[in-house]
């Protein structure tokens, strides 16, 4: 059996056997699973192995980044990854082992490589994009249509309402008078409580939905940003499907967010958000005005052309009616003509005919004339030779009675008076 | 007027497609008038939705600073 050792020993022999067999660093790849910056400015880390399931721990130790390292690696890791160096992390880092007696194992980190961490965080970005894809819902939100009038908005943002406020006043300060309504649903947007945080804003925005055209995401300026918490399943689900369209603004230069990538809209920093919302609201009051230039040249063209319409109308009933009026003068004379000349022919005619009458009646009442003097001669000679004076002149006489002629000597009786009638005078004389 | 359910989205496309009837050249004058009137309408219902007076604007930013 050896001799006893102290501890002390023993950690010195355990401390000479590293410091002779190991190299003086390494390139480690390991994931952080504590990171703390003590008071006295050193950065105390522990790193991790996990199994290839993710469950369990293979191996696990100490590190430390001491306070003057830290100081120069620290920033130059920020700006490249925009991270800080943080719990979840997966790095590269060149560790010298170190072993002290008092202090026992640490990996004493002298450089850092930011650009694996950008990678890998890129790959963690990218398997989430990959199972939105594969659940076909990466796209959701970019496929919304945008509202033609985008002023009625939720913002989503830290209740510490720097940020927020000066959205604000930017949005209400336009040039335009474009008006805006901003409902602030506030929500941590920093540290582990992003995810749950915003989750939990989406739910009330989506409880009144209606009353919104789109959710803006943004986050205040100035804020060193763990842009990694941005990146996780839930929170890009539900963006990606959200019924409104959402629009990003969470203030970083380099590098895209899981939640940019779903975003219908996605813009660097809030003011770039608002000044995103001016523009389109910009473009629908010019649509706007647009449609009224438009409406009112067109009622212009309208009503000139009516009335241009009409005056050719006025024209052509104006020289339509004149020549219609000089067809119907002509026609009127041509038949007043005709009326004339067949009135003149007809007057003649029946003159004619009154003359040919006038004659044949003339004719006629000669005849008839002297048809009867003829007549009258024969009568007058008849009655002339039928005369009694005659008769009595030739000795012959008339014997009446009572004024009655006698012609028969029997109507006589002795007594009777008579009277003869002689050519000359009267004989009375009394019958024997 | 049936302005009360009418959205800003409706009304734009309302007066878009009363300007393609008017371009169409098929719109008599009764309706020309008719037309006019409900575009005016519309043109001011949308401008109303997105423009503000200084007095709303100062309203909201004492609001959001309170």
């Amino acid at each position: 059996m050896t001799q006893p050792i102290t501890l002390y020993e023993l950690n010195s022999l355990v401390r000479n056997t590293l410091d002779s067999s190991l190299d003086e660093t390494y390139w480690l790849q390991a994931e952080l699973s504590e990171a703390r910056l003590a008071s006295n400015g050193h950065f105390y880390v522990e790193f991790v192995q996990k199994n290839k399931q993710g469950t369990g721990l293979l191996a696990r130790a100490k590190g430390a980044i001491w306070s003057s390292t830290y100081q120069l690696l620290a920033p130059a890791f920020e700006r490249t990854t925009g991270q800080s160096l943080r719990a979840g992390l997966a790095v590269s880092v060149m560790v010298s082992v170190s072993f002290h007696e008092l202090y026992g194992y640490t990996l004493v980190v002298n450089d850092i490589d930011p650009d694996y961490t950008l990678g890998d965080m890129a790959r963690r970005r990218r398997e989430i994009l990959l199972r939105l894809e594969e659940e076909g819902i990466l796209n959701d939100n970019k496929e919304l249509i945008m509202p033609p009038s985008l002023n009625r908005i939720a913002v989503i943002s830290s209740a510490t309402a720097a940020g927020f406020g000066d959205f604000c006043h930017q949005l209400w300060h336009n040039e335009h008078h474009l008006r805006f309504h901003l409902k602030l649903f506030p929500a941590i947007m920093q540290g582990a409580r992003v995810e749950e945080s915003i989750l939990q804003a989406l739910e009330n925005i989506l409880s009144e939905n209606k009353l919104w055209d789109a959710v803006v995401i943004i986050r205040g300026g100035g804020a060193t940003s763990d842009l990694s918490d941005f990146d996780t399943y839930l929170l890009a689900a539900a963006c990606a499907q959200f019924p409104l369209p959402i629009l990003t603004g969470i203030g970083h230069e380099r590098d895209e967010t899981v939640l940019d990538h779903v975003a219908h809209t996605s813009l660097k920093t809030p003011t770039a958000v608002a000044a995103f919302l001016i523009a389109h609201q910009h473009q629908a009051l010019n649509q706007v005005l647009l449609c009224q230039q438009q409406i009112t040249a067109l009622t212009q063209h309208i009503l000139a052309t009516q009335q241009e319409h009409m005056e050719q109308l006025k024209r052509s009933i104006t020289f339509g009616a004149a020549q219609t009026i000089r067809e119907g003068a002509f026609i009127l004379q041509q038949n007043s003509l005709r009326l004339q000349g067949a009135s003149l022919d007809r007057c003649r005619k029946e003159q004619q005919r009154q003359s040919l009458i006038q004659i044949k009646l003339h004719q006629a009442l000669s005849n008839r004339i002297a048809a009867e003097k003829n007549k009258l001669q024969m009568l007058s000679l008849r009655c002339e030779a039928m005369n009694p004076e005659r008769i009595l002149q030739q000795g012959y006489s008339l014997t009446r009675i009572n004024g009655r002629i006698v012609k028969n000597a029997h109507e006589l009786k002795p007594g009777d008076e008579i009277i003869t009638q002689l050519a000359e005078g009267q004989v009375h004389s009394v019958v024997k | 007027m049936k302005k009360k359910t009418l959205n800003y989205e409706e009304a734009i496309q309302r007066l878009e497609q009363i300007t393609a009837d008017m371009e169409s050249g098929k719109m008599s004058i009764d309706e020309l008038a008719e037309r006019l009137k409900e575009a005016q309408n519309l043109i001011a219902f949308c401008k109303e939705k997105l423009t503000a007076t200084d007095e709303e604007i100062q309203q909201m930013l004492k609001a959001v600073e309170k």
